[in-house]
């Protein structure tokens, strides 16, 4: 019965700024190994509500469920073992400038987990095969493609052993011609088992993998369904509207 | 990445700060070592030597009567605005560097017996045909050192009552000298003392005194301080008495 | 001229005794002024309203107030008043790092605000405390852009040095003017001084930007 129990249940979840709400009243629940695609229109809240979801951004009002245990004080020790579990890929890969991308995948298993440094490094570096980077181990951020940051930022995230990866649009600041190889990895993730959410436009990308869509609009959940459904009978005439003109500019094939 | 040279920065650092404080660490307190304050920039009664070391007929007398009465004396170059402030918050035992008693300064330090009587003069170029009377005046500039007794005392008594120069004020006597010699004012007044110590090393001359009255140097201590005023005075007047104050007379030409 | 020079020169290793003791001064007083004023400028950037109000008043203070008064206010004011009792030498260089530290707060505080936002976020992503992440991710990043800046202040603080004088500090200007006193030859003295103020300026800065290029990020620019 306890596969039943969803990994993460987030309910109610309210963020505003002075008096302009940015995500209202937004609710979800993950089993393991699912994926979740968020998407809507740029400045709708998708980033919010990740970066709500791992208190990056203080949400005002809600409740998360992780493993059927609720967290209530997002501060502290408890706060900081949480955000392990929840690894995150973010737009714009925020890779430690002045860190090798041994060192980024390495610092967290140092300093947080409290792993040897031999240990480390070796999870480290088999994180980096995984992602085909083992070679650039010795580079620094500034001498990588995009597509090989996100890849390292990938890495770091996973040798956290989340139980959960949230990704923020993570081929969104990619070239046309680096998207593929971010999104090669996170399908293999994605046939890994991993449980994921995920903001993206690659709708292709999203129809062949997600088991869901969740349409957001102006910081509310409009629609949620299978991809075909909102993709081609969405209940919602926003829904439709979004999803025919994201079709149109991103196409409907999957890289 | 630039580890090492981080370290050896550091390194190098903490090397400079521990030499420093190494360097300029207290003196014990114990032992009877007094420390005198002086004005290095006053020659010939104290300045530093070519090595650094203070000299100068004030340092020479003390430690002649340091030498008598039997403890150790370690004379501090100070600025001498300073000074007084130094002494009163113990930061030095005394000052023996031709300090004039003066009833303000009495107010704060107490003064031993007087050991030179000090005129006051106007010091100009060598070839000056004027007289202090027409150098003080006709909206002429005069330097002074600052925070000097003569200093107020043209302040109060010349300036104040409507004599028509202009006072420039200067960190030392040595360097109103200089501008005398640059042209930059027309002369300076000074205690008499320094006044023959430039004369004998540069085209100055001495003019003449210009109205005030002589004072007395003597060394000042802590107002509580009666011991070892007491033992300043034993110790002067011992000093006075004997064949070597004729000695240092000679060799420093106060 | 020929007799001024023979004085430089017999002045000279007198001279070069005090440029050890600006040395010093200067040394103890840049890192006072890096450890309090990286405190400051985390405190300032992370901190509370509180604390952040209070740096703001110690900036002001520090950076208000001229050299020559706190030098004496701590000397013959705070330290007495406290019967601490520390010498002229150490008070200069405490003096002295506590106004850098204002300065050099404002460095650094600039330099962290400089990064991107993502660096912390990405840190606290992995589950990092704040506490680790300001010192492991942040500071690295903003004490590298900090050195053009220090280099400034170096300069600065080297030449406020002399006003240690003002306690009784022998260091390299008192010394040309205790000499200038006795041989009446202020202009080649002070010129003698002036040349080694440069000299120390020149290898100071020089090697702050050896530092530069030795930490220097590959790859990384500006």
């Amino acid at each position: 019965m306890t596969d039943t129990i969803p990994i993460l249940r987030i309910e109610h979840m309210t963020k505003w700024y002075g008096d302009k709400e940015v995500l209202k009243d937004a609710s979800l629940s993950l089993n393991k190994g699912e994926l979740k695609v968020l998407i809507g229109p740029s400045g709708g809240g998708k980033s919010t509500f990740l970066q709500c979801i791992n208190f990056l951004i203080k949400p005002n009002r809600g409740r998360i469920w992780l493993d059927g245990r609720e967290i209530l004080r997002a501060k502290g020790k408890e706060l900081y073992d949480y955000r392990q579990k929840v690894g995150m890929i973010f737009q714009d890969f925020n890779l430690f400038d002045h860190l090798t991308a041994l060192h980024n995948v390495q610092i967290g298993l140092v300093r947080v987990k409290g792993l040897s440094r031999t240990e480390a490094k070796e999870r480290a570096v088999l994180e980096l095969d995984r992602v085909g980077l083992k070679s650039y181990m010795n580079q620094y951020p500034a001498e990588l493609s995009g597509g090989q940051k996100q890849r390292v930022s990938i890495a770091r995230a996973l040798a956290m052993d989340p139980e959960i990866m949230l990704l923020d649009e993570p081929t969104s600041a990619l070239d046309p011609e680096l998207i593929s190889e971010v999104l090669d990895v996170i399908r293999a993730l994605r046939s890994n088992g991993m449980t994921m959410i995920m903001s993206t436009h690659h709708i292709g990308f999203a129809s062949e993998l997600a088991d869901e869509l969740i349409f957001l609009e102006d910081g509310s959940i409009v629609e949620t369904g299978p991809p075909e459904k909102i993709l081609y009978r969405a209940e919602c005439a926003r829904t439709r509207e979004f999803c025919s003109k994201i079709t149109e500019m991103y196409g409907n094939s999957s890289s | 990445m630039g580890k090492k040279f981080l370290w050896a920065l550091i390194l190098l650092v903490a090397i400079a700060i521990a030499g420093g404080i190494y360097y300029f660490k207290e003196e014990p307190a114990s032992a009877k070592v007094y420390i005198n304050g002086i004005d290095a920039n006053f020659p010939p009664f104290a300045y530093v030597d070519k090595d650094g070391v203070p000299d100068g007929f004030d340092v020479k007398s003390v430690d002649w009567i340091a030498k008598e009465m039997g403890f150790t004396v370690k004379h501090q170059p100070m600025d001498w605005d300073g000074i007084i402030p130094s002494l009163v918050a113990k930061k030095i035992d005394m000052v023996a560097s031709g300090m004039s008693i003066t009833d303000k300064r009495k107010e704060q330090v107490n003064f031993t017996v007087p050991y030179w009587k000090i005129a006051q003069v106007i010091v100009a170029p060598a070839d000056c045909t004027k007289s202090v009377d027409e150098l003080l005046s006709g909206g002429n500039k005069v330097g002074v050192q600052r925070g000097t007794t003569e200093a107020n005392w043209i302040k109060e008594n010349l300036i104040a009552k409507g004599k028509d120069f202009e006072l420039v004020e200067y960190d030392s006597a040595p360097l109103a000298i200089e501008d005398i010699l640059n042209g930059r004012i027309v002369g300076a007044a000074m205690d008499d003392a320094p006044a023959k110590d430039a004369m004998r090393k540069k085209p100055v001359k001495i003019m003449g005194t210009f109205g005030m009255a002589s004072e007395d140097f003597g060394y000042a201590v802590r107002k509580e301080d009666t011991e070892l005023l007491n033992m300043m005075n034993a110790g002067l007047e011992k000093l006075m008495a004997s064949p070597y104050w004729w000695e240092l007379k000679e060799k420093y030409k106060p | 001229m020929a007799e001024s020079l023979v004085i430089l020169y017999g002045a000279l290793p007198y001279l070069l005794r005090g440029s050890l003791v600006t040395i010093a001064v200067v040394a103890g007083a840049m890192m006072i002024g890096v450890v309090v004023g990286i405190s400051l400028a985390v405190g300032q950037v992370y901190g509370g309203k509180w604390l952040r109000r209070m740096i703001a008043v110690y900036v002001w203070f520090f950076r208000g107030v001229p050299l020559l008064v706190l030098l004496f206010l701590f000397y013959f004011g705070l330290f007495s008043l406290l019967h601490i009792n520390l010498s002229a030498f150490t008070v200069s260089v405490i003096v002295l790092g506590l106004i850098s530290a204002a300065y050099q707060s404002q460095i650094f505080r600039g330099a962290i605000m400089s990064l991107p936002e993502g660096q912390l976020k990405a840190a606290r992503a992995l589950g990092m405390s704040d506490r680790k992440a300001i010192p492991l991710i942040i500071l690295p990043q903003a004490l590298r852009l900090s050195i053009p800046g220090w280099s400034n202040e170096y300069s600065i603080v080297l030449k406020d040095s002399a006003v240690a004088y003002a306690l009784g500090v022998m260091e390299m200007m008192a010394r040309a003017h205790f000499v200038a006193s006795r041989t009446y030859e202020h202009l080649p003295l002070y010129f003698a001084a002036g040349v080694m103020f440069l000299i120390l300026t020149y290898l100071g800065t020089k090697g702050l930007r050896i530092l530069e290029e030795k930490v220097r990020i590959p790859g990384y620019s500006s």
